[in-house]
C-alpha cells in the first residue's frame, strides 16, 4: 500500500514567501499561481469577458455603444464586460503593535502585507481601481483608489514601508475613509480586531450603510488560537506594554474559550451589517483567504 | 560591641551582586511578549506573589551570608561585663618606653624619660614599678621596685636604639611578662606612636584578660606636632655607579645636598631640590671599586630633627672570584661544563680551573680552600697520597663516581669496595632518592632530591666515618660524606654528567652546587646589607677562627666563641666587619626604614585602643572590692556556626526551587 501523494500546494506557504525579496514579487508569485489552479474551477474567474447588453441612458459613455447592434436593430444598446461591473477596492491594513506579533516565519504583519499585495495585484489585473490605508491609532499613510497606472506599484511601496507599531482604533481609518470615499465599493480590512466587536462594528457601520461592501480578514498567529505556555507566565502586552500573569489552567482551559467567543462575536457583528467576516491563521496559505475574496467579489455583482 | 578590623565591613557591598541577580533572575525567564492581553486574565496572582516570596526569602539569605562573611572578618567583639573581685594588693606599673630608632627624633626621648619619670614619682606607696625597653624585642630592666631613685636611674641609662617597633610584637611580649605577675597592672606605654608601628589586626594590640586580676592600658604620646624629616632610602648599584634616593616627610621645598662617601673618600657630591613631600634619585658615577668589600656612605646634609637617618651606609662586593680546581681527563667533558656553569651561577664567587688530570702539579694544591674531581676512577698513585694529606689538612673535596671508578674493585680516596655497579638498561625503571638527610647543612636549603632519577650508579660497602645524605630506594647510598680529620670528602655515587643520571639537568642540582661550595669552603655566606635589630649568621667549621668588629669599633664576639658558630644580633648602624682565616667581609646596617618615616598615628586611633582595654580605674585601695571590667569577647566562631546554617539552608531552599520545575534561582 503506498502512501497518499502530498496534495499540491498551489500558493506558497508564507515562510518561503518570507524568503522573496519583494512585495511585487510576492503579489505576482501567489497570484499568478493561485490564478493557474482556477482554471479547473468554472465557478470563478474574471476578464474583460462580454457581460450583457443594457438600454443607452442618458449619461452613459457614447464610446460604448455597440454600433454593430444598431445598424442591425436601430437600437442603442450599451455592451457590458463583467470587468466594468467593478469600481473600486480600499484596503484598510492595520499596522499595530500586536500585529508584529508571531510564532512562526512570518507575523501578522507580514502576513497581512502579503495578502494586501496579492489583493492589490489581482484588483489590477482586473482594472479595479485601488486604494490602501495604513492604520493604528491613526491613519498612518493614504493612497486614493485609482486605476492609473503604476499605481500598483505605489500602493505596494506603501504597504511595504509599514511596520507595525502603537495600538489600534479602528473608529480614525473608517471616518477618515468614509470622509473621502464617493462612489460604493468593496472595502477590505486586514486586522487582528483586538478590540471591542461593538466599538468596530460602530465605526464601520457608517460604511456599510453608504452601500460599501465590506471584508474583514480577521488574522491570527497559530500561537493565539492556542497558547503555546505550559505553565503559569508573564505576558506582556506589545500595544501598551502591561504584563498580566496567567495561570496554567486559564492558558490549558480559559484561554481557548474566550479567543472563541472573541471570534465569534466580531463574526456575528460583521453579519449584522452585512459584511463578511473570514478568519486567517498565518500559518495557512493565502488560498483561502484569495479564495473568499473572490467568492466576496462574485456575489456583489 | 566593636570591631577590630572595620575595613572588612566594605565586603558587606558584595550583597549588590546577589540583588543584582535576582533582579535578572525574577524578570527575564517567564516574561513573554504576547500580542494584546485584552482576553487574558489576570489570574492566580498569588503564584507571582508566592513566587516573589520565595525569590526574597532566597534573596535574604544570600545577603545574609555574605553580610555575616564580612562581619566575620571584621571581627566584632563585644564588652562582656564580668565582675571581678579585686584581690588585696599593691599595683604593678609596667612603664614601657619606646626605644626604636624613631625615638632618636629631636627631643622625644627625653620627654618619655620625663613622662617616665613622673609616672614613677606619682604612684602609690606600696605599688611596684617595672621598666621595660620596647623596641625590636622588648626587655625587662631590673626587677619590680617600689624604690622611686633606683627606678630613676634605671630610666637614666636609658637610650633610643636602631630597632623597629612593632606594637603587636610588643604587645605580645608584655602579655608574656604580665602572665607572671599575679596582681592588678597597670602597662604605661611612652612611645611616638608611629604608623608603621601598627600591626595588620588591631586585636593584636590589646593585652590579654587575666581573671581576678585587672590590667588597664595608658598610653603617653611624646610628639609634637611639626615633624620635619629627610632621609635616604635606597643606595642601588647601577651599571655606571650608584643611584641615591631621598625622600621625606617635608612640608615645604627643600635644597639638600647628597654627598657620597666610597671607602672612607669624599666621591662627589650633589645637590637637589626637593618640593614638599616628593622623593629624588641622585645618579652619582663610580669608575672603580676596589677589588674586595667596599663602604658606601649617602649623607643628607640638612638639620632635621632625626639626624641618624641622614646617612644610610651600604656595602658593594667587588671581590674578584675564588679559583676553584677541577681535576678531571677530558676538560672538554659534560661533568666538566655542567659543574663550571653551576659553580659560576652561584652568588659565592668561583672561578672554575679546570684540569687534565695528567697536566696536575699536586704542590698547587694548598691554594684551593677546596676543589671537584669529576671522576674518582682517574685518581691513582701519588696523587692518592697528596689529596688525602689536603684532606687531613684540612681541605674539601666535592668528587663524583664515572666511567673510570666503574673499572676499580676499590674507589681511590675512600678505599670503599665497589659491591656492584647498577647499570640499568634504557628503558629500564631508574632509581629514586627517598632517604635525604635534611639536617645536614648542605640540604637543609636544597629541594628537588626527590624528583632526581638515577640509572647507573655504585653500591658502596662504607664504613663507619662514612654519612650518607641522599640515600636510593633500595638503601644505596647516592651522596655521602666522609671525613678526613679537618677534612671531608663529599662523594655522589653516580657521575656528573646526564647518562647516569638526570641531576645536572634538574634545578636541584645548581642550588646544590651552590650550598657546596659554601660548605666545602667554609666560607660564610654573609647578606651584605641589613636592618639593625635582625640577627647575622655566623658559621664556623673546623678550625677557622672569626672575629666580628661593631661600628664602634668593639669586638663582638669573645676568644671562646671565634671558633663556634654565632648568631649575632645587630645593633648599630653601621659597618660590621667580620674576619675570617681567609677573608675579611663588610656588612652594612641601616636602620628599619619605617621607622624613618615620622607618620603618627591618628589621636582617634590612640582613643579606640585605650578604650578597647579600659576596665574600671584601678586605685590603690580597691582590695576586696568587686569591680567591672570590660572583657572583649571575639564572636567570629559564633558568627562561623551562623555561617554554616545560612549556608545549609540557602543550599537547601536553592535545591527545592531547583526541583521545582519553576527554575531559575
Amino acid at each position: 500500500m503506498s502512501a497518499p501523494e502530498p496534495q499540491p500546494t498551489r500558493l506558497l506557504r508564507p515562510e518561503v514567501l518570507a524568503g522573496l525579496s519583494t512585495l511585487d514579487l510576492v503579489a505576482r508569485t501567489v497570484v499568478e499561481g493561485f490564478l493557474i489552479g482556477l482554471h479547473r474551477s468554472p465557478s470563478f474567474g474574471f476578464s474583460q469577458e462580454f457581460a450583457e447588453y443594457r438600454p443607452y441612458a442618458e449619461g452613459d459613455d457614447l464610446r460604448y455603444i455597440d454600433w454593430n447592434v444598431y445598424a442591425r436593430s436601430e437600437r442603442t444598446y450599451i455592451k457590458r464586460f463583467i470587468g466594468e461591473t467593478n469600481s473600486h477596492l480600499v484596503l484598510l491594513l492595520d499596522a499595530s503593535a500586536s500585529m508584529g506579533y508571531g510564532t512562526g516565519a512570518v507575523n501578522k504583519f507580514q502576513y497581512g502585507q502579503y495578502l494586501a499585495a496579492c489583493l492589490c495585484y489581482m484588483a489590477s489585473k482586473q482594472h479595479d481601481a485601488v486604494g490602501c490605508i495604513i492604520f493604528d491609532e491613526e491613519v498612518r499613510d493614504y493612497r486614493p483608489p485609482t486605476t492609473r497606472s503604476g499605481n500598483l506599484y505605489s500602493i505596494l511601496h506603501t504597504i511595504d514601508r509599514a511596520s507595525p507599531a502603537r495600538g489600534t482604533n479602528l473608529d480614525k481609518p473608517f471616518r477618515h475613509f468614509a470622509s473621502f470615499t464617493r462612489h460604493r465599493g468593496m472595502v477590505v480590512v486586514i486586522s487582528d480586531f483586538y478590540c471591542d466587536a461593538e466599538e468596530m462594528i460602530a465605526s464601520v457601520r457608517p460604511l456599510a450603510f453608504k452601500g460599501q461592501d465590506i471584508i474583514l480578514f480577521h488574522l491570527l498567529d497559530p500561537g493565539e488560537l492556542k497558547l503555546n505556555f505550559s505553565e503559569a507566565t508573564l505576558l506582556e502586552d506589545l500595544e501598551t506594554g502591561n504584563a498580566v500573569e496567567v495561570s496554567g489552567q486559564f492558558i490549558r482551559e480559559g484561554y481557548t474559550d474566550r479567543i472563541g467567543q472573541h471570534i465569534d462575536s466580531i463574526r456575528k457583528a460583521a453579519a449584522g451589517i452585512g459584511a463578511d467576516h473570514v478568519l486567517v491563521s498565518t500559518a495557512e496559505p493565502l488560498d483561502q483567504a484569495l479564495r473568499n475574496y473572490l467568492m466576496f467579489r462574485q456575489r456583489r455583482k | 560591641m566593636g570591631l577590630l578590623a572595620p575595613l572588612f565591613l566594605f565586603g558587606i557591598l558584595a550583597i549588590a551582586l546577589p540583588v543584582w541577580l535576582h533582579r535578572l533572575q525574577t524578570q527575564s525567564p517567564e516574561r513573554q511578549r504576547f500580542s494584546s492581553t485584552m482576553l487574558l486574565e489576570q489570574s492566580r496572582q498569588q503564584v507571582h506573589l508566592k513566587k516573589k516570596l520565595r525569590y526574597l526569602l532566597l534573596l535574604a539569605l544570600r545577603i545574609a551570608l555574605l553580610a555575616l562573611l564580612a562581619i566575620t572578618f571584621a571581627k566584632p567583639v563585644w564588652e562582656r561585663e564580668t565582675a571581678v573581685t579585686i584581690q588585696p594588693g599593691s599595683i604593678l606599673h609596667l612603664v614601657v618606653v619606646d626605644t626604636s630608632f624613631s625615638m632618636q627624633y629631636g627631643d622625644w626621648f627625653d620627654r618619655a624619660r620625663d613622662q617616665s619619670r613622673q609616672i614613677i614619682a606619682n604612684m602609690a606607696d606600696g605599688d611596684l614599678a617595672q621598666v621595660i625597653t620596647a623596641s625590636n624585642t622588648i626587655e625587662v630592666q631590673g626587677e619590680p621596685s617600689a624604690v622611686r631613685p633606683d627606678l630613676a636611674a634605671m630610666l637614666d641609662g636609658l637610650q633610643a636604639g636602631s630597632g623597629h617597633l612593632d606594637f603587636g610584637v610588643m604587645m605580645s611580649g608584655i602579655n608574656g611578662v604580665v602572665r607572671d605577675y599575679k596582681q592588678n597592672i597597670i602597662i604605661h606605654l611612652i612611645s611616638d606612636f608611629q604608623s608603621s608601628g601598627l600591626p595588620s589586626r588591631f586585636a593584636d594590640l590589646l593585652p590579654e584578660s587575666r581573671s581576678n586580676h585587672l590590667t588597664e592600658l595608658e598610653l603617653y604620646p611624646v610628639t609634637g606636632t611639626e615633624i620635619r624629616n629627610l632621609y635616604i632610602d635606597t643606595i642601588i648599584p647601577t651599571d655606571h655607579g650608584l643611584d641615591v634616593g631621598v625622600r621625606g616627610n617635608h612640608t615645604e621645598a627643600v635644597e639638600i645636598t647628597v654627598a657620597l662617601n666610597i671607602n672612607g673618600e669624599l666621591l662627589q657630591e650633589q645637590s637637589a631640590m626637593l618640593d614638599a613631600g616628593s622623593q629624588a634619585t641622585l645618579s652619582y658615577t663610580v669608575v672603580e671599586y676596589e677589588q674586595a668589600d667596599n663602604r658606601v656612605e649617602a649623607v643628607i646634609n640638612y638639620a632635621d630633627g632625626l639626624e641618624a637617618d641622614n646617612t644610610r651606609y651600604a656595602v658593594v662586593d667587588n671581590t674578584p672570584p675564588s679559583p676553584v680546581l677541577l681535576l678531571t681527563n677530558d676538560v672538554q667533558a659534560l661533568p666538566v661544563t655542567y659543574l663550571t656553569a653551576a659553580v659560576e651561577a652561584g652568588q659565592q664567587g668561583y672561578r672554575v680551573e679546570p684540569v687534565n688530570i695528567n697536566e696536575f702539579d699536586p704542590r698547587v694544591l694548598q691554594r684551593y680552600p677546596w676543589i671537584m674531581i669529576d671522576d674518582l676512577g682517574i685518581i691513582s698513585g701519588g696523587l692518592v697520597t697528596s689529596l688525602t694529606e689536603y684532606l687531613q689538612a684540612g681541605g674539601a673535596i666535592l668528587a663524583a663516581a664515572g666511567e673510570r671508578a666503574l673499572a676499580q674493585p676499590q674507589l681511590p680516596l675512600l678505599d670503599y669496595t665497589v659491591r656492584q655497579a647498577i647499570l640499568s638498561s634504557a628503558g629500564a625503571q631508574p632509581s629514586a632518592v627517598t632517604g635525604i638527610d635534611a639536617s645536614h647543612p648542605l640540604l637543609a636549603e636544597t629541594s628537588g632530591w626527590r624528583d632526581v632519577n638515577v640509572m647507573r650508579y655504585l653500591d658502596l660497602v662504607l664504613d663507619a666515618d662514612a654519612h650518607t645524605m641522599v640515600s636510593l630506594d633500595n638503601g644505596a647510598p647516592l651522596l655521602l660524606e666522609r671525613r678526613f680529620d679537618q677534612g671531608r670528602l663529599i662523594l655522589l655515587t653516580s657521575s656528573l654528567d646526564n647518562r647516569w643520571n638526570d641531576i645536572p639537568i634538574r634545578p636541584v642540582f645548581v642550588n646544590f652546587i651552590a650550598e657546596a661550595a659554601q660548605y666545602l669552603s667554609g666560607r660564610d655566606q654573609l647578606k651584605r646589607n641589613q636592618i639593625a635589630g635582625d640577627f647575622m649568621q655566623l658559621l664556623r667549621s673546623g678550625t677557622a677562627a672569626g672575629q666580628v668588629v661593631a661600628p664602634d669599633g668593639r669586638t663582638v664576639l669573645s676568644l671562646a666563641d671565634t671558633h663556634r658558630s654565632q648568631q649575632i644580633k645587630i645593633e648599630l648602624t653601621g659597618f660590621y666587619e667580620i674576619y675570617t682565616s681567609d677573608s675579611e667581609q663588610l656588612i652594612a646596617v641601616n636602620a628599619d626604614l619605617r621607622e624613618s618615616d615620622l607618620s603618627v598615628m591618628a589621636a582617634g586611633d590612640i582613643g579606640r585602643w585605650k578604650e578597647a582595654v579600659t576596665g574600671s580605674a584601678v586605685t590603690a585601695d580597691a582590695a576586696g572590692e568587686i569591680k567591672i571590667q570590660h572583657d572583649p569577647v571575639q564572636l567570629w566562631h559564633i558568627l562561623l556556626i551562623l555561617f554554616g546554617i545560612v549556608v545549609l539552608v540557602e543550599s537547601l531552599l536553592g535545591n527545592t526551587y531547583l526541583g521545582s520545575g519553576r527554575g531559575s534561582v
